[in-house]
């Protein structure tokens, strides 16, 4: 189909008041309707500019460009664990032993996770949340702050 | 083996002993007291052993003690939600093993007539050598202190100690040239321990700390402190307010949060 030509029946349905022509010629069918719901306001779909070409269309339904901007990936938001007292941390039990936990490791709510020394007091911090330890923040032996933060665990 | 009976005999406290539990044998009194639940965890709960399996001191270093000498044992401190939880009282949580050893110093002078000395923090001396060791420790889970756990073990009548210890402990029995009763002076240590427990709740933090320091010969003299590993040289000067140690190192005044402090010799 020459394309002046649909340009000129396409000029012809805009400015008449017909809402849809359908023309049939050498084997080619050729539906051009308007478009009467030119808003996008309402669609369900978040996060997404949506650009509307309303009449002609070549097709049943108006066409529309999509321009998707894809969501991005969900932000995990991970827990802090913080010391609650000022003292010496220690990833273990004693200097020869395993530490209490990895990173990687899962871990369950009341999972000990370090000892904070306050002046011989052992205080043991166990874990608030379920989850997985993403990053030991406290260096082992060295002094903490009260509040400082600890652990970073990405909770399940 | 101590008996619940011979102990209520002798007890006057309110709330320290009046929930007991004895064994022959136990791996670790604190260990107990770790899991236990908090209904069977009452507010001052003892646990009492003639000998620990798995007697352990601070970073799980062994704990030896002669079965059926000594006094091993556990007092639980629970309903801690009003008394420690905020930035101000935590910061003097850190003082408890402090009184704890001023509390049980004074209940061994009361009851065998021995004068104790008190090493920073904790440890309780004759002659320099070690009679005690406490242990005490807690739990926090988001932020909240929900259990304070103090182990305590007294060597009363042990006669004999290896070699690897003998220099450096002894018993009340090896100074005193006699046996001590191990239910009185039980006894009197839960009183101490309760009244230091109130004086605490009470904010009364000076009245326990001069308790400490007027046991407390290190003063002055010239102290090494290792602390995982690391050492700091100095002269002991005096405790902060908070209990926490300040020396004299090279002209500088430090502040000692933690550490097995060692008294040079002269």
């Amino acid at each position: 189909m020459d394309l002046n030509y649909l340009k000129k029946i396409t000029k012809i349905f805009t400015e008449s008041g017909v809402d849809e022509i359908e023309i049939e010629e050498e084997g080619l069918k050729l539906r051009i309707a308007k478009n009467k719901s030119n808003s996008v306001a309402n669609l369900p779909v978040p996060q997404q500019v949506i650009q509307t070409i309303p009449t002609p269309q070549v097709e049943h339904k108006p066409v529309e460009i999509k321009q998707e901007v894809k969501p991005a990936a969900p932000q995990v938001i991970l827990h802090e664990v913080k010391s609650p007292i000022v003292g010496t941390f220690y990833r273990a039990p004693s200097p020869d032993a395993d530490s209490y936990v990895e990173v990687g490791q899962t871990i369950q709510k009341g999972t000990a996770l370090c000892i904070i020394e306050a002046m011989k007091l052992m205080n043991e911090i166990e874990s608030d949340v379920s989850g997985r330890i993403v990053k030991i923040i406290a260096e082992n032996a060295q002094a903490v702050e009260y509040n400082q933060v600890l652990f970073l665990i990405e909770p399940t | 083996m101590i008996t619940i009976e011979e102990i209520n005999r002798e007890l006057s406290t309110k709330i320290f002993g009046k929930k007991i539990f004895t064994f022959e044998d136990i791996d670790s009194t604190n260990n107990f007291a770790k899991l236990l639940s908090n209904e069977e965890a009452q507010n001052g709960t003892l646990i009492i052993t003639e000998h620990q399996t798995k007697g352990r001191g601070r970073f799980n270093r062994t704990w030896e003690s002669e079965r059926g000498k000594n006094l091993t044992f556990t007092v639980i401190l629970t309903q801690l939600e009003n008394i420690f939880n905020g930035k101000e009282s935590l910061a003097h949580l850190g003082m408890l093993p402090l009184f704890t050893a001023g509390a049980i110093s004074k209940s061994i002078e009361n009851v065998t007539g021995l004068i104790t000395e008190c090493k920073w923090p904790n440890d309780i001396l004759i002659n320099n050598k070690k009679i005690t060791g406490i242990l005490t420790e807690s739990s926090f889970s988001e932020k909240i202190l929900t259990r304070i756990i103090i182990g305590i073990g007294v060597n009363v009548n042990q006669d004999i100690f290896s070699d690897e210890i003998k220099n450096h402990a002894a018993s009340l029995k090896i100074f005193l040239g006699k046996s001590v009763n191990r239910i009185k002076l039980l006894a009197e240590m839960l009183q101490a321990l309760e009244d230091m427990y109130f004086k605490f709740l009470e904010n009364r933090y000076s009245e326990l700390i001069l308790e400490w320091k007027s046991r407390c010969t290190m003063f002055g003299k010239s102290i090494y402190i290792n602390q995982s590993g690391k050492i700091i040289t100095g002269i002991a000067l005096r405790l902060d307010n908070d209990g926490r140690l300040i020396i004299d190192s090279n002209g500088s005044e430090i502040k000692v949060l933690a550490g097995d402090v060692t008294i040079s010799k002269q």
